[in-house]
């Protein structure tokens, strides 16, 4: 073989390897992203809501379990307190989280496990749902600024629901709860229903999401965990 | 509405001619021809020709009581059909008048009621119907009808942050 034809022959090597590499990095990344996918690790801005009201917190999830929260005066303070570790478990073949926080005596559990991270939370005489959006912080760092904590949301646009004429026909009420993603300059990403006494409103609950928005608060990768409640109701004719 | 209609006068005749078993539905076609053929008539959406066939077999034929209900309730669903109520709700009162377990009069009524606007009294008509055949598929449309009607619906929302 001469030089010129060997070095060929290592080119064309040089470059099918360098394709299989390829290959193996967008694997390890698709499966990195998977992984992902359910992973709750991190640090989460999170909306409480109940009876009781509103709360906005940090929440650090950690690979070994443990489990952190900061509410605004903590984070003034930039320290985080200890929940009990959270731990995965499965109901109805749904992988889901749960942590306990003993001081208030709830139990929080997380059924949407993804880019958002949220689910229902139960108390000894209240209950409600809680809903996060990713924050860019690590779970060892100190908790984030308490001023991330105290953004308001204004609504710009409220759409209405429709109510469903099958429901009207039959008679039948309900309530139902969404929570959403509200990005820097007020839009609305990833919707879902997190509570819904009767399934015929899900629907109408997410068009009329879909159809609203929040005035700009802040930069355009800034997020804010946010929800809405719906109570669909029937009247009689005076 | 029509659909609606069909379905209603449909399932009627069906039920009279199933009221009539196990060993009447040959009668009404042997005893009660007219009757026979004026609910044929009616279900096949001719309505003039099904209340002229039933009423010529009331006045001729020989008809046992609740079978002259059932078929005064046929009339009053095909004069309904039509869009007459006040004839429809003659027949439906002089039906229930005969046989007060007959839930398809009280139903059929329920709709004329309707038609007028008559709202509370389609809602007696339609609870009676329910309570006497509570899975009756037309009493659940003709509520639902009443609902539409009568139920003024709302929706408040509140936002969490």
């Amino acid at each position: 073989m001469s030089p010129d034809a060997r070095s060929a022959e290592r080119i064309r090597l040089g470059l099918a390897a360098l394709g299989l590499l390829a290959v193996a990095v967008a694997a390890y990344e698709a499966a990195a992203n998977e992984r992902e996918a359910d992973d709750p690790v991190g640090v989460w801005i999170c909306l409480m809501y109940g009876e009781a009201g509103d709360q906005r917190f940090y929440l650090a999830l950690a690979a070994d379990g443990g489990t952190r929260i900061a509410r605004p005066v903590e984070a003034d303070e930039g320290e985080w307190r200890v929940l009990g570790p959270w731990r995965r478990s499965r109901e109805r073949s749904r992988e889901r989280i749960e942590f306990a926080d003993p001081v208030n005596a709830r139990l929080f559990v997380a059924e949407h496990i993804g880019e958002d991270l949220g689910g229902t939370w139960l108390g000894v005489r209240d209950g409600g749902g809680w809903w996060c959006a990713a924050a860019a912080y690590a779970p060892g760092d100190e908790p984030p600024p308490a001023r991330g904590l105290m953004e308001p949301l204004v609504p710009a646009i409220m759409a209405s629901p429709s109510y469903p004429r099958r429901a009207i026909r039959e008679a039948r009420e309900g309530r139902t709860v969404s929570c959403f993603i509200v990005t820097g300059n007020g839009e609305i990403r990833r919707p879902v229903v997190l509570e819904a006494t009767d399934d015929v409103f899900r629907e109408p609950t997410l068009e009329a999401v879909a159809g609203s928005r929040y005035r700009s608060w802040g930069d355009d990768d800034a997020t804010l965990p946010a929800c809405r409640s719906f109570i669909f109701e029937l009247g009689a004719d005076d | 509405m029509s659909r609606f209609l069909l379905g209603c006068l449909a399932a009627a005749f069906t039920a009279a001619a199933g009221w009539a078993q196990p060993d009447s539905r040959s009668v009404l076609g042997e005893r009660t021809p007219l009757l026979a053929a004026g609910a044929a008539a009616i279900q096949a959406g001719r309505y003039e020709d099904g209340i002229r066939l039933t009423s010529q077999g009331l006045e001729t034929e020989t008809v046992p009581p609740r079978l002259r209900a059932a078929a005064l309730a046929n009339m009053c669903a095909a004069h309904a059909a039509k869009g007459e109520p006040d004839a429809a709700i003659a027949l439906c009162d002089e039906s229930v008048a005969i046989d007060p377990t007959n839930w398809r009069a009280y139903s059929n009524r329920a709709y004329a009621y309707w038609l007028k606007g008559m709202y509370a009294d389609a809602t007696a008509d339609v609870d009676t119907a329910a309570r006497i055949a509570p899975r009756a598929p037309q009493v659940k449309e003709i509520r639902g009808l009443i609902n539409e009607k009568t139920l003024r619906p709302r929706v408040t929302m509140e936002n969490r942050q």
